[in-house]
C-alpha cells in the first residue's frame, strides 16, 4: 500500500499497513534513533555553554532530531523500491 | 535453540493470588524510601520532605493508572517492554529491558547500602562485606525462583508493618513543631526530592510485571493497585512527617536516620524494632527486584532482541538464570559507588518515569491498536477525556522530572540520554544479526496466548459505558 494511504509517511508507523519494503526500513526506528540523538545533543550543547537552555534545546533536539530520522526513513524507503525496480 | 521457540514452554509455572500479590506490592513498595531515602534526602530539602512526597504521589497516581488499565486489558509478562514495544515503536520498548540492568543495579546498591546502615545496629561490622551479603542473598533467591520469594515477602511484609506502626504512632505525639521551619531550605534539594522520591513507588509497576502469573488478573490487578496506592501514601507521609518533625533536618543525612529518630522518643529497644524492620524490608525489595526484571529481560530475549539465552529457564528452579545473574551480578563491582543514594534514587526516578510515559502514549494507542484487548478490559476510560488527561498528566510530569534533573543533577540525565543513545546502537547491531522484518513483526504484534478473540470482544463490550473500540479492527501487527 503506497502513495496517499502509506503508514510510513504519518506520525507513527502502522505495523499492518506495511509493505514488506516499509516494514524493513521501519525495522530501523529511524525517526526514533534520531530524536534520541537529537535529545542527547540538547542536553550536552548547553551544558558546555549555556546551561540555562537546557529547559528548551533538549525538546528542540528531539523534534529535529525526529523530523531528520523521518526523511532518512522516507528516503530509505525510495532507495530500496528504486534498488527493487532496477533488479525487476 | 531459538528465542522464540522456548517462548511456550517458558511460561512460568508459579501462581499467584490477591493476598500474595498484594504482600508483594506493598512490601516492595514500601520499603526502600521509607529507611534509606527519607534521610539523606531530608538532610538538604528540610521538612519540604512531606510536600515532596505528595508531589511524588502524583505521578506515582498516573503510573497506577497505567498500570491498572495496561495490566487488566493486555495481563502479559515482560509488561512495560511488551506495551511499549507493541503500542508505540519497537525500539521505545527496546529501552525497557536494555535500561533494566542499570535500574536493577542502582537498586540493588540502594536497598543494599540501606541494609547495611541498620544491621550494623544490632552487629559492630564494617559495611561493605553487610552490602556483598545481601547482594550473594539476593542472587540465590532470585536464582530458586518466584514460590519461594512469596512466601518469604509475607513474613518480611508482617514485620515491616509492625515496625513501621512502632515508629509512626507514638512518633506523632512526639512532634516538636519548630522542627518544620524553615520548611523550605532549598528549592532544588527539594525538587530533585520529588523526582527520587517517585522511585519508592514504583513497586506498583511489579504487577504489571507479573501479569501471567497472578490469578484473574482482570479483577486482582485493579483491586490490589487501589488498595496498595492507599496503603503506601498513608505510611510514607506519616512517616517522613514524624521524621522531620522529631529531629532537626541539619542532623538527618547519615546513617540509619528512622532508627536514630526513634532512639528520642522510643525506650532502648525502640531503635532496634525500627532496624529490624528496615532489615525486612529491604529483604523483601531486592526478593522482588530480580525477579520483575529478569521476566523482562526474558521476554525481549524471546522476541529475539536480546540474546538468546536471557530467555533460558533454568531446568529445576525454572528461573531465567541467565537473566537473573546479568542483574544481580554487576553490583558487586559496582559497590564502591552504594553510598551515592539520592543520585541513584533520581536515575531510577527519572529512567522509570520516561518509560511510564510512552507507557501512557501507548495507553493512548490501546483503543485503536488492540481493540479486543481493550474492550475486555474490566474498566476503561474515555478516550477524549481520561484517556487524553493521563496521557497529557503523564508527558507534564516526564517534563518536569527532566528539567528538575538536568538543572540539579545534570550528570544523571547525561548518563541516561547516553544510554539511549547506546541502546539505539544495539537494536541496530540485534537487528542486524536477525531477519530484520520478522524482529519488527515479533516486536508489534502478541503472543497468539495473549490475544483475545474478536467474538470475547464483542461480548465484553457489550454493556460497556466507555468508549466503544473498532469492532472491525483486527489484533495489530500480524
Amino acid at each position: 500500500m503506497v502513495g496517499h494511504y502509506m503508514a510510513i509517511g504519518e506520525y507513527r508507523d502502522e505495523p499492518a499497513e506495511m509493505d514488506d519494503v516499509e516494514r524493513e526500513v521501519a525495522a530501523a526506528q529511524y525517526p526514533e534513533g534520531g530524536l534520541v540523538v537529537g535529545l542527547g545533543l540538547g542536553i550536552v550543547l548547553p551544558l558546555v555553554t549555556a546551561p540555562a537552555l537546557l529547559a528548551v534545546t533538549p525538546f528542540l533536539g528531539g523534534v529535529v532530531g525526529f523530523a531528520l530520522g523521518r526523511r532518512v526513513r522516507d528516503a530509505a524507503v525510495r532507495r530500496r523500491r528504486a534498488d527493487r525496480t532496477t533488479a525487476e | 535453540m531459538s528465542a522464540s521457540g522456548d517462548a511456550d514452554a517458558a511460561t512460568l509455572s508459579s501462581s499467584i493470588g490477591i493476598v500474595g500479590v498484594l504482600a508483594l506490592l506493598v512490601g516492595n513498595a514500601i520499603s526502600v524510601p521509607i529507611f534509606v531515602l527519607p534521610g539523606p534526602l531530608a538532610g538538604t530539602a528540610g521538612p519540604s520532605l512531606v510536600v515532596a512526597i505528595l508531589l511524588a504521589a502524583i505521578p506515582a497516581s498516573f503510573v497506577v493508572l497505567y498500570n491498572a488499565l495496561l495490566g487488566s486489558a493486555m495481563p502479559v509478562a515482560g509488561g512495560l517492554y511488551v506495551y511499549i514495544s507493541r503500542l508505540t515503536a519497537p525500539y521505545w520498548g527496546f529501552l525497557v529491558p536494555f535500561t533494566i540492568p542499570l535500574v536493577a543495579w542502582a537498586s540493588l546498591l540502594i536497598t543494599a547500602t540501606g541494609f547495611a546502615e541498620y544491621t550494623r545496629i544490632f552487629v559492630d561490622v564494617p559495611s561493605t562485606p553487610l552490602i556483598y551479603v545481601l547482594l550473594a542473598f539476593v542472587l540465590l533467591v532470585n536464582l530458586i525462583g518466584l514460590r519461594v520469594v512469596a512466601q518469604v515477602q509475607l513474613v518480611f511484609f508482617a514485620g515491616l508493618v509492625i515496625a513501621l506502626l512502632t515508629f509512626i504512632v507514638p512518633g506523632a505525639t512526639a512532634v516538636d513543631a519548630a522542627n518544620y521551619a524553615p520548611f523550605f531550605p532549598d528549592y532544588g534539594a527539594f525538587g530533585l526530592a520529588v523526582v527520587a522520591l517517585f522511585y519508592p513507588f514504583l513497586g506498583f509497576g511489579l504487577l504489571v510485571e507479573l501479569g501471567e502469573e497472578i490469578e484473574n488478573p482482570g479483577r486482582t490487578i485493579p483491586l490490589v493497585l487501589g488498595l496498595g496506592i492507599g496503603i503506601v501514601a498513608l505510611f510514607y507521609v506519616a512517616l517522613i512527617a514524624v521524621l522531620v518533625g522529631v529531629v532537626p533536618y541539619t542532623e538527618l543525612g547519615a546513617e540509619a536516620d528512622l532508627a536514630m529518630a526513634a532512639a528520642q522518643f522510643l525506650p532502648w529497644w525502640g531503635e532496634y524494632v525500627v532496624a529490624a524492620g528496615a532489615v525486612f524490608a529491604v529483604v523483601t525489595t531486592v526478593n522482588t527486584t530480580l525477579l520483575v526484571f529478569s521476566r523482562t529481560l526474558m521476554r525481549a530475549s524471546r522476541d529475539g532482541i536480546l540474546p538468546a539465552s536471557l530467555a533460558r529457564i533454568h531446568p529445576r528452579f525454572e528461573t531465567p538464570h541467565y537473566a537473573v545473574a546479568l542483574l544481580g551480578l554487576p553490583p558487586f563491582v559496582l559497590v564502591p559507588i552504594a553510598d551515592e543514594i539520592v543520585g541513584l534514587s533520581v536515575f531510577i526516578g527519572l529512567a522509570s518515569l520516561t518509560a511510564y510515559f510512552f507507557c501512557a502514549i501507548g495507553l493512548w494507542n490501546l483503543p485503536r491498536e488492540f481493540p479486543a484487548h481493550y474492550a475486555n478490559a474490566p474498566f476503561r476510560l474515555r478516550r477524549y477525556r481520561g484517556l487524553l488527561l493521563a496521557v497529557l498528566g503523564g508527558a507534564v510530569a516526564t517534563g518536569a522530572f527532566w528539567i528538575v534533573t538536568l538543572l540539579q543533577r545534570p550528570i544523571v540525565g547525561v548518563v541516561l540520554v547516553g544510554w539511549f543513545v547506546v541502546a539505539y546502537g544495539y537494536y541496530r547491531y540485534r537487528l542486524a544479526k536477525t531477519d530484520r522484518a520478522e524482529t519488527y513483526r515479533t516486536m508489534t504484534s502478541l503472543d497468539r496466548h495473549e490475544r483475545v478473540e474478536e467474538s470475547e470482544a464483542h461480548h465484553a463490550s457489550g454493556d460497556a459505558s466507555g468508549d466503544t473500540p473498532r469492532a472491525d479492527a483486527g489484533e495489530g501487527g500480524d
